[in-house]
């Protein structure tokens, strides 16, 4: 039986993953926590804009409210 | 759920210049004093990044609901 969705999330913490938003950018990243509202924290993490990698940044915080959907075991670059 | 929040990187970044992605298109950098639950945060020294170059604000409060991405500065 599958899992609930944030428990489902829960087993991907540490694995690459792919955020898309709302407004079509993507962020890739290692998932390191999230929060009841979905907020995430991704470390090693690029923002692609029209299939371009256009910014690496260490870490970053996305706001939960602008997920449109999780991409789950991608692979790492 | 994990034990690590994200909101701990943000607690981490404090006087900090971070940099933040807003709805419409517009980033934003500054040194990240203090932020809520709803990610209003008060920011030092903050600047827009537009496409004509930075535009100093000083000292602003961003209302959270605008907030899509903020990334702290690499160790």
């Amino acid at each position: 039986m599958s899992s609930i969705p944030i428990n489902t999330l829960r087993k991907v913490i540490g694995q690459y993953i792919i955020i898309r938003l709302k407004d079509n950018v993507k962020y890739k990243g290692k998932l390191q926590s999230f929060d009841q509202y979905m907020n995430c924290h991704l470390s090693d993490a690029i923002e692609i804009i029209a299939n371009e990698e256009v910014a690496r940044y260490g870490n970053i915080f996305v706001r939960g409210n602008n997920i449109l959907l999780v991409q789950l075991a991608v692979d790492e670059l | 759920m994990s034990v690590n929040k994200p909101m701990d990187i943000l607690n981490q970044a404090r006087e900090k210049r971070v940099l933040i992605r807003l709805r419409g298109n517009r980033r934003m950098r500054g040194i990240l004093k203090n932020y809520d639950i709803h990610l209003n945060l008060t920011l030092e020294e903050a600047e827009e990044i537009a496409s004509e170059g930075a535009i100093k604000l000083g000292d602003v409060i961003i209302r959270g609901d605008n907030v899509i991405m903020i990334s702290p500065p690499p160790k």
